[in-house]
C-alpha cells in the first residue's frame, strides 16, 4: 500500500519522466487534446512498477524527492508544453526578471546550505529547517519584499514550500527540502553562472 | 500583475506562512536525558548462581576451574549468529520484556552485495542457548515498501522505545557505497517477531544520503529519542538525530565539524544532564585515539571533540554506563588492525581506562609467516572456545564452522583475524551482553555477569 507521502513524491519524479518523455518524435505533432492524454498515459506508465519497481522509483533512489520549488519549475515547462500557460497573470508570475530573481536565490541558499550539510564546519542550517521560527519568519519576511519589489515567482514559491511543509506533503519533515533539493541547486548554480557570464560579456563589448 | 492577482497572492503567502508558523509553535524540543532505570537487584537469582555448581560447558578458558562460580561470576560465550559461508557484520543488541536478547545484525555473500539481509536471532538466557536465525528485512522487501530503488541494506541497531515498542532502525544505499547511506525504520509491537513496513527517515539536504547508524540510541526526559548516527560523505562528523514519539525527525545536532574524523558516536546518559560521547577516530593524526564529546546541559550544548586516552584503529567501539557511575568499554585497543578486543573500565568519567580483560587476543600473529594448516589448527581452536557447542563437537559441525572462518582469516594466503564492532548492553538482572563480529564470519555473543565483573575488577586492583 501507497502511503500519501510515497504518492506526492513518487508524482513529483514522474513529472520528469512525463517532460521526457514528451521531447519523444511521437509527442511533437499530436494535438493539444490528445498531447493531455500522452502525458496522462506517461504519467501511468512510469509510476506502474515493472519487476518490483517504477521508473518514477528508480530516480526517487538516486535523487530523493524533488523539493516544491522543482515541482514549480516541472509544471510550468508542462503547462508550457501544454499550452496551458499562455495567460497575462501567467506570463507576468514567469518572466525573465521572476525568473532571474528565483534562480539567484536559489543559488545563494545552495551555497549556503550544502557546503556545511557536508561538514565544511561544526554548523548546519539544514537543523533551522526543524520548524525553527526565526526561519520560518525570514522566509515570510524575504516573500513580501519579494512581493514590494513586484517580484512574483519567489513568494509563490516560498509560500508553496510553507505550505507543503505545514500539511506534510512529502516524508521529510525539515522545510529546506521543500525549498531546494540537490538536483535544482546545480541547475540554479549553474543557470545563474550562466546569466553572469553573458552579463560580464554584454558589459565588455559596451 | 493586476491589483487583484497580487491581493490575492499576499493573502497566500500570509495563509502559508500563519499555517507554518502555526505548526512550528508546536514543535518544541526540550533537552535533559531519561536516564536508564538501573538493573534490579535480584538477591535470589544471585543467591541460585551461587549454589549453582560451575559448569564446564559454555566455560571460558580464562575462568579458574577451580573456582566456584559465585567467587568467579558468570563469562560465557556462544555464537549468535548460525549459518555458514556467509559474511556477517555490525551486530546490535536488544533486550526483549520478557528478559530474552535480542541480535541483529547483517549477513549476505559479502559486504555491500545486493544479496544482504538484516538477520536477528533472540538468546533465551535460562536454557543458555541463541534461537534459530531469521530475516527481517532485506534489499527486496526495503526497495518494494520505500517505493525507491535499494542497492544494499546495512548496519542495523534496534532499540525500545518510550511506548514500549521495539524500533530498529538499519542503513540503506541507492547510490554508491556506504558514504550514500540513508537511514530507514521499522517497529514491532511483539518484541521482533513481526516488523512494520520500513520508511525512510530524511536527514539530510543533499539527496539525502550519507547519514549512518551504528551507536544505541537514548531517550531524552520527554520521550523523544536521540539516535546517534554519522556522517560520511566528503567529510565524517557524528551527529544526534532526535525523533519524537512516532518516529518523525525533529531535529538534527552536529556533534562535531567535518574534517575531525568522527564516526560512530557512542552516546553514554550518566544523568538528567550530563552525556559523554565517545567516538570512532577516522581521522589523519598519527595518534590515534577515540574521541570524546560531553554535554552538561542535558544535550543543549556539547564540547568541542577531544582525543580521550583509548587507542583506534579506525574502528567501532562501545560503551555503557553501569550503575554505580563507572564506565564499561569494548574496543579494539590498539591504533592499527581489528585483531584483538578488550574490555575496558573507567572509574573517573572517563578520564582514564584500564583494560579489565582481554576478550580476544590474535595482534601478535599479524606479521608471522604462517602455513594454511596452522592457520587452520589456529582457527579450529578459536572457533571450540568461541562456542559450547563446538567446545567437543566433531565432523561436520566443527568443519562448516572451521571452512565459513577459514574463508576470511586465510583469504589472502595469511592468517589475519579480525574482531570487530562491538555492541554493548546491560540488562534489566544486571547481565551485560556483548557481540561483535568475529572474523567477518559469526556474530559472537558474550554474556558476564556482575560477580565476574567484580571478580575481574579485584583482580586488576590487586
Amino acid at each position: 500500500m501507497m502511503s500519501f507521502t510515497d504518492w506526492t513524491g513518487l508524482s513529483g519524479l514522474a513529472l520528469v519522466w512525463v517532460l521526457l518523455a514528451l521531447r519523444l518524435p511521437v509527442a511533437a505533432h499530436l494535438t493539444d487534446l490528445k498531447r493531455a492524454l500522452f502525458v496522462a498515459a506517461a504519467y501511468c506508465v512510469v509510476m506502474l512498477p515493472l519487476f518490483g519497481l517504477s521508473l518514477a522509483g528508480f530516480l526517487r533512489g538516486m535523487v530523493g524527492d524533488l523539493s516544491i520549488t522543482s515541482i514549480l519549475l516541472l509544471c510550468a515547462a508542462l503547462f508550457t508544453r501544454l499550452r496551458l500557460l499562455s495567460c497575462g497573470a501567467a506570463d507576468a508570475v514567469w518572466d525573465a526578471r521572476n525568473r532571474y530573481s528565483l534562480l539567484l536565490f536559489l543559488s545563494v541558499i545552495a551555497l549556503l546550505l550544502h557546503p556545511f550539510a557536508l561538514g565544511i564546519g561544526p554548523l548546519d542550517p539544514y537543523r533551522s529547517g526543524f520548524a525553527g521560527i526565526a526561519f520560518i519568519l525570514a522566509l515570510a519576511l524575504l516573500a513580501l519584499w519579494a512581493m514590494r519589489r513586484n517580484l512574483m515567482l519567489l513568494p509563490l514559491a516560498l509560500s508553496l514550500a510553507a505550505l507543503a511543509w505545514s500539511l506534510g506533503w512529502y516524508e521529510s519533515t525539515n522545510l529546506w527540502d521543500y525549498l531546494i533539493d540537490a538536483p535544482l541547486s546545480i541547475y540554479a548554480l549553474a543557470a545563474t553562472g550562466k546569466l553572469l557570464l553573458l552579463n560580464a560579456r554584454r558589459g565588455k563589448r559596451a | 500583475m493586476g491589483k487583484y492577482q497580487r491581493l490575492a497572492l499576499l493573502a497566500f503567502v500570509l495563509f502559508a506562512f500563519t499555517l507554518a508558523l502555526f505548526k512550528a509553535s508546536g514543535w518544541r524540543v526540550q533537552y535533559g536525558f531519561r536516564v536508564p532505570v538501573p538493573p534490579a537487584e535480584q538477591a535470589v537469582a544471585q543467591a541460585k548462581v551461587a549454589e549453582q555448581p560451575l559448569r564446564k560447558k559454555n566455560r571460558h578458558r580464562s575462568r579458574r576451574a577451580e573456582a566456584p562460580i559465585a567467587l568467579t561470576g558468570r563469562f560465557e560465550t556462544h555464537f549468535a549468529s548460525s549459518k555458514l559461508h556467509t559474511q556477517t557484520h555490525a551486530a546490535s543488541l536488544v533486550e526483549l520484556k520478557d528478559g530474552r536478547v535480542r541480535a541483529l545484525w547483517f549477513s549476505g555473500s559479502r559486504e555491500g552485495a545486493s544479496d544482504v539481509t538484516i538477520n536477528s536471532a533472540v538468546f533465551d538466557p535460562v536454557r543458555n542457548v541463541w534461537g534459530a536465525e531469521q530475516v527481517v528485512a532485506g534489499r527486496d522487501s526495503t526497495q518494494r515498501a520505500l517505493h525507491r530503488y535499494i542497492a544494499k541494506v546495512g548496519n542495523p541497531v534496534a532499540t525500545r522505545a518510550a511506548d514500549g515498542t521495539l524500533w530498529l532502525f538499519y542503513v540503506t544505499v541507492s547510490l554508491g557505497g556506504w558514504a550514500g547511506s540513508s537511514i530507514s525504520m521499522m517497529t514491532s509491537n511483539d518484541d521482533g517477531a513481526s516488523w512494520s513496513a520500513p520508511r525512510r527517515l530524511v536527514s539530510s539536504p543533499f539527496i539525502n544520503i550519507s547519514t549512518l547508524v551504528k551507536g544505541a540510541p537514548f531517550l531524552y526526559a520527554d520521550g523523544t529519542m536521540g539516535l546517534p548516527v554519522y556522517h560520511e560523505f566528503v567529510s565524517k562528523f557524528a551527529e544526534i538525530l532526535r525523533l519524537d514519539k512516532t518516529g518523525k525527525v525533529i531535529d538534527k545536532q552536529r556533534l562535531a565539524a567535518g574534517g575531525q574524523g568522527t564516526l560512530q558516536p557512542v552516546v553514554l546518559v550518566q544523568s538528567e544532564k550530563e552525556a559523554l560521547v565517545f567516538t570512532r577516530y577516522s581521522g589523519n593524526d598519527a595518534e590515534r585515539r577515540v574521541v570524546s564529546i560531553a554535554t552538561g546541559d542535558g544535550g543543549r550544548h556539547w564540547s568541542k571533540p577531544a582525543k580521550s586516552s583509548l587507542k583506534n584503529p579506525d574502528a567501532a567501539l562501545t560503551a555503557l554506563v553501569l550503575p554505580d557511575g563507572k564506565l564499561l568499554a569494548v574496543l579494539n585497543d590498539q591504533e592499527w588492525g581489528r585483531d584483538s578486543l578488550s574490555l575496558q573500565m573507567s572509574a573517573d568519567g572517563g578520564g582514564t581506562w584500564h583494560e579489565l580483560h582481554r576478550l580476544e587476543e590474535m595482534s601478535g600473529l599479524r606479521n608471522k609467516v604462517m602455513d594454511e594448516q596452522t592457520c587452520v589448527r589456529l582457527v579450529e581452536s578459536l572457533a571450540r572456545t568461541s562456542d559450547g557447542k563446538l567446545e567437543k563437537a566433531a565432523g561436520p559441525q566443527l568443519t562448516g564452522h572451521v571452512d565459513s572462518a577459514r574463508a576470511r582469516v586465510n583469504a589472502d594466503g595469511g592468517c589475519a583475524f579480525e574482531f570487530s564492532y562491538p555492541y554493548m548492553i546491560q540488562t534489566h538482572n544486571g547481565d551485560i551482553h556483548v557481540v561483535y563480529t568475529w572474523n567477518r564470519t559469526f556474530i559472537k555473543h558474550l554474556v558476564f555477569d556482575r560477580a565476574w565483573l567484580q571478580h575481574r575488577l579485584k583482580e586488576h586492583q590487586s
